[in-house]
């Protein structure tokens, strides 16, 4: 297939505060066919969650403005449709899901009525009809009890049950792609699990693409199938997974790839977080945004914004010096520690 | 600053603000500190003694004098809040000088000269009476600030007493807790079960004339009052009482007293100073309805309340009477109320029940 | 739920009891509150009549026992008698009380719909000319004088009005003093009674609104492809109300007591021009039985609110989780 399901291009969104522009999205590029995954990983405040909800287009345009890009889907272009259009395709043909179960969802509805509202809104159904899918939704996702449980409150599920409801609720409408914005960074390690085991089977059943935003790159090496870094605001790497895994090409993926405690770490290795913060979006660093940051900055980081660089394949990096031989983390770690 | 993380809606101005200030805020705290004990540090690194309290303390006075210093600039940004502030001061002097210049000017306000009273009652305002005069010849204008005086005395002196008995029984409650706090907490329900205004017209009706001065007034309506002062005081109590740094200075070995005054006090003082800068205003509404009603305070004393009641009668054929002294009470309870708001707003902070 | 409501109601036994203490010491034992005087009126009482009556009344007794008397004549109903009519307390209150009523039943709905309607609109206007002008508005009804707002508005409407178009439009300023009055009566002591809780009410719709406008369920309902309208009605409203709800209970009983300044000033044959009349003629059994009467009303009332908070929230009602 030549046309993707969902390509982003250039996207760059800006908020226009009292206190300045912040940046929040700097030209995020990515692709996405049905069936796959996109892993988005960054730090807080690097930008994934606003580019998703950017796409979505939930954000409050007063303050928030698209300054570029765009973002094809099923060949139309999302920033530009109508507010109706926009709203016939939320929820129904791209959901999303968000990060604390505890409060996205209504406590005063009960779970079948809120499961039941996409289902009457977009696909006209009617009630009887849209509780009897709501019932088999949450068998979908491994809820016991079903019948029973379609009648309670979201007080009375715990936090790995809300997480699956919200996730049978994005998946009402049968949605091409699902948008899950680090849906596991507030439950149990147990349940994170069970979670992404969940995501996974729904994937392979019904064949929608996944975008999963998380800080956690176990998550991502488990899941995905492309991964995007991102940092202030900017792609910093992007390719397959195997690609970024094996061969990380920018310093700050080697940040976070060593500031994972690893299976073969002993007690006496060290674990290496990322010197300093990250910076604030309104007053970005000039050249790479990075560079303050970076142990193997030189003049030009600060000077120059980097470009692109294609590494092979699908795997690009944002560096000035990526791909470049001998730029590589064994070696530059060898370098630092000399 | 939990519930922030959560009302993550749209991401608009406000959210971004906060998730960037609580960056900028953590790392100025931890930046200033290091700044300020910088030589402390260095001696902790070396093994010092005395700094871990010294560190606590800065950490926690920082914050409370940031939080103060931050909100008088906030407060002074709001214009509103500023106008009210000077009126008040307007009308606070007015009434404090009152007796150097009213009685030179417009004639005393609370004696009835007969000659006047027939030749001068009820003339429209002009130069010599700007307000008018009133049934009894007397200058309205006069009056009016003299009845400034009683409402300014009875707003904050009951409004501090209120604020005193109910900071001390909040406190007790809330630090002490357990049967202490069940039993102040009863007592509350029972005084907040009164509509305050009835109670006050009840005790104040029985009580005989002499007894209704304005030091009677101010007992009856600071005693009504402490109840929600309590409340309020006792849950920023319970809640300053969780927070991190009080364990911290709790570990250290500092004394209950101690971590009272110097630590919780500052902080869960503010949203009491808001409601009282506000209850000022209540106190005096209460004060005017029930001289109003005739029970409260007593001629000749000048009230507001009072006035409006005396115009009632003519109120056909000269309102005067009864406008200018309920246009005083409702600027100067506004200037309080919106003042109170201003308060609340450059403090931040939220009060629920 | 039930845990709730009970606990409610426990909680309310020692208010019950606290309040009624209270009452009875302030009838009793207060400077001017001389429960003898008051049995007689204007009358000088002699040493002879004070203990005659003290015997006839059993007010010599230990105060814990009269006290318990006082007790056992409320649940019977016996609020004493008027001094100035004669008339038993209770019939007063029975004739009287529904103008009472009716006037607050007014003003609540007043509240209701103005309240409401302008918190929505200034919540949903937020920032907007819109809002500061509504904001301005309930500061300066919360700060009213409430008789002084009822005398400006008797001027306005019934006198000046009156005069300018010759008699032709304008609102009834007296209380009838028939049965209950018609529409017309009803309007002015009815906004005056609702200023100020109107505007209270108007501002705790919109900060609650507001609140709930940035809770996450609501950004997951627009991620659903709810419009704004589905969101308001349906997500928005709902949850806001609640407390909202809860809090115009609480204004009703409130405005029962309030109605003293207001039925004052409009000549309104309730309750609370009967607590005027009788502080003006020292009539105090009929001010304490009145008092006694509004305030069971009030503590009756904020009791049912309380409970009918349960009902509302189903985080109460259908209580617990699983974990």
């Amino acid at each position: 297939m030549s046309e993707k399901l969902l390509k982003v291009d250039d996207l760059k969104m800006y908020f226009h505060t009292r206190d300045g522009v912040v940046k929040a999205v700097n030209g995020v590029s990515y692709e996405l066919d049905g069936n796959q995954t996109l892993g988005i990983v960054g730090e807080s405040g690097s930008g994934k969650s606003v580019t998703a909800m950017t796409i979505m287009r939930l954000i409050s345009m007063p303050p928030g403005k698209v300054e570029g890009g765009t973002v094809t889907f099923k060949g139309q272009n999302l920033l530009e449709l109508p507010e109706e259009k926009m709203r016939d395709i939320r929820g129904n043909e791209i959901a999303m899901i968000f990060q604390d179960p505890m409060t996205s969802l209504n406590p005063v509805y009960r779970v079948g009525r809120q499961l039941s509202e996409p289902l009457r809104i977009h696909k006209g159904a009617g009630k009887k009809e849209a509780l009897e899918r709501s019932i088999e939704l949450l068998r979908l996702v491994g809820i016991p009890n079903p019948e029973q449980r379609v009648k309670d409150y979201p007080h009375q599920f715990s936090g790995g049950m809300r997480q699956r409801v919200m996730i049978a609720m994005a998946l009402a409408c049968d949605p091409d792609i699902l948008i899950a914005d680090e849906p596991t960074t507030a439950l149990d390690v147990t349940i994170q699990a069970q979670i992404i085991e969940l995501m996974q089977a729904v994937q392979k059943r019904t064949g929608s693409a996944i975008i999963m935003i998380t800080h956690d790159l176990g998550v991502v090496a488990d899941m995905a199938d492309n991964v995007l870094v991102m940092y202030a605001g900017h792609p910093v790497e992007y390719g397959t997974t195997e690609e970024v895994f094996h061969q990380p090409s920018h310093p700050y993926t080697w940040g976070l790839m060593g500031s994972l405690p690893r299976a073969d770490m002993t007690e006496k290795s060290s674990l290496k977080p990322i010197d300093g913060m990250p910076p604030s979006l309104i007053d970005l660093p000039s050249g790479c945004t990075f560079h303050p940051r970076c142990p193997y900055a030189q003049d030009i980081c600060k000077a120059k914004v980097p470009e692109t660089k294609s590494i092979g394949g699908l795997h690009t990096a944002s560096c000035h010096f990526a791909g470049d031989p001998g730029f590589s983390r064994e070696e530059m770690e060898k370098e630092l520690n000399r | 600053m939990d519930n922030k993380k959560h009302n993550k809606s749209n991401m608009d101005e406000s959210e971004i603000k906060h998730e960037y200030r609580a960056q900028n805020e953590q790392s100025n705290i931890s930046r200033s500190i290091v700044k300020k004990n910088g030589a402390s540090v260095n001696r902790i690194a070396q093994g010092g003694s005395d700094s871990p309290r010294e560190l606590l303390d800065a950490s926690i006075d920082r914050k409370t004098r940031t939080l103060w210093g931050d909100a008088f600039r906030r407060l002074s940004k709001n214009k509103l809040a500023m106008i009210s502030l000077i009126w008040i001061i307007i009308v606070a002097v007015a009434a404090i000088t009152a007796k150097l210049w009213v009685p030179r000017l417009f004639g005393d306000p609370t004696i009835i000269n007969t000659q006047l009273a027939i030749t001068q009652r009820f003339s429209s305002p002009s130069f010599a009476h700007w307000f008018g005069t009133d049934d009894m010849g007397r200058d309205i204008f006069g009056r009016v600030i003299y009845g400034a005086r009683v409402s300014l005395t009875v707003g904050i002196f009951a409004t501090l007493i209120s604020l005193v008995i109910g900071v001390f029984l909040g406190a007790i409650s809330g630090f002490y807790g357990k049967a202490i706090d069940a039993v102040i907490m009863r007592v509350t329900d029972i005084f907040l079960a009164f509509p305050y205004i009835l109670f006050a017209i009840l005790v104040m009706s029985v009580l005989p004339s002499q007894y209704k001065g304005v030091t009677v007034v101010v007992a009856v309506i600071g005693l009504l009052g402490w109840s929600t002062f309590a409340r309020l005081f006792r849950s920023s109590v319970l809640s300053v009482k969780e927070n991190d740094y009080v364990a911290a200075g709790r570990a250290l070995g500092a004394s209950n007293a101690r971590l009272m005054f110097k630590h919780i006090l500052p902080n869960a003082i503010a949203p009491a100073v808001v409601y009282a800068t506000m209850g000022v205003g209540g106190a005096i509404l209460t004060e005017s309805a029930l001289s109003f009603l005739g029970i409260g305070i007593q001629p000749p004393t000048v009230s507001w309340g009072r006035m409006i009641d005396d115009g009632r009668m003519n109120l056909t054929d000269h309102p005067a009477i009864v406008l200018f002294p309920g246009l005083a009470i409702l600027l100067t309870v506004l200037a309080f109320t919106l003042l109170g708001d201003g308060v609340r707003d450059a403090l931040d902070v939220k009060m629920e029940e | 739920m039930l845990k709730y409501i009970i606990k409610r109601i426990l909680q309310f036994i020692p208010v019950f009891f606290g309040v009624t203490l209270i009452l009875f010491l302030v009838a009793n034992y207060m400077p001017g509150s001389d429960p003898v005087q008051m049995k007689v009126g204007e009358k000088h009482v002699t040493p002879e009549l004070r203990k005659q009556i003290e015997q006839d009344y059993g007010l010599n007794r230990p105060w814990y026992i009269q006290y318990g008397d006082y007790l056992a004549k409320l649940t019977k109903g016996d609020l004493g008698v008027s001094i100035s009519t004669g008339r038993k307390v209770s019939d007063i209150i029975l004739e009287k009380y529904p103008f009472t009523l009716n006037l607050a039943l007014v003003a609540i709905a007043i509240e209701i719909v103005i309240g409401i309607c302008a918190g929505v609109i200034s919540a949903l206007k937020q920032r907007t000319f819109l809002d500061v002008l509504v904001t301005l508005a309930t500061s300066i009804s919360v700060s009213l004088p409430v008789f002084w707002l009822g005398l400006l508005l008797q001027y306005f409407f019934g006198i000046f009005l009156k005069q300018q178009t010759g008699g032709a439009f304008y609102l009834p300023i007296s209380g009838a003093s028939g049965v209950l009055p018609s529409w017309e009566y009803y309007v002015l002591p009815g906004i005056t009674l609702a200023a100020v809780s109107t505007a209270y009410g108007a501002r705790i719709m919109r900060s609650q609104l507001i609140e709930v406008m940035g809770m996450d369920y609501i950004r997951t309902a627009k991620a659903k492809g709810l419009s704004g309208r589905q969101i308001l009605f349906h997500h928005e409203m709902k949850n806001a109300l609640i407390p909202v709800v809860t809090f115009i209970g609480l204004d009703f009983g409130a405005m029962l007591a309030g109605a003293v300044l207001t039925e004052t000033v409009f000549n309104w044959p309730g309750i609370g021009f009967t607590i005027y009349r009788a502080i003006m003629a020292r009539d105090f059994q009929v001010v304490i039985g009145c008092v006694t009467v509004i305030l069971f009303a009030v503590m009756i009332i904020n009791l049912l609110v309380d409970i009918s908070y349960a009902f509302l929230d189903p985080r109460i009602r259908f209580g617990g989780s699983e974990e």
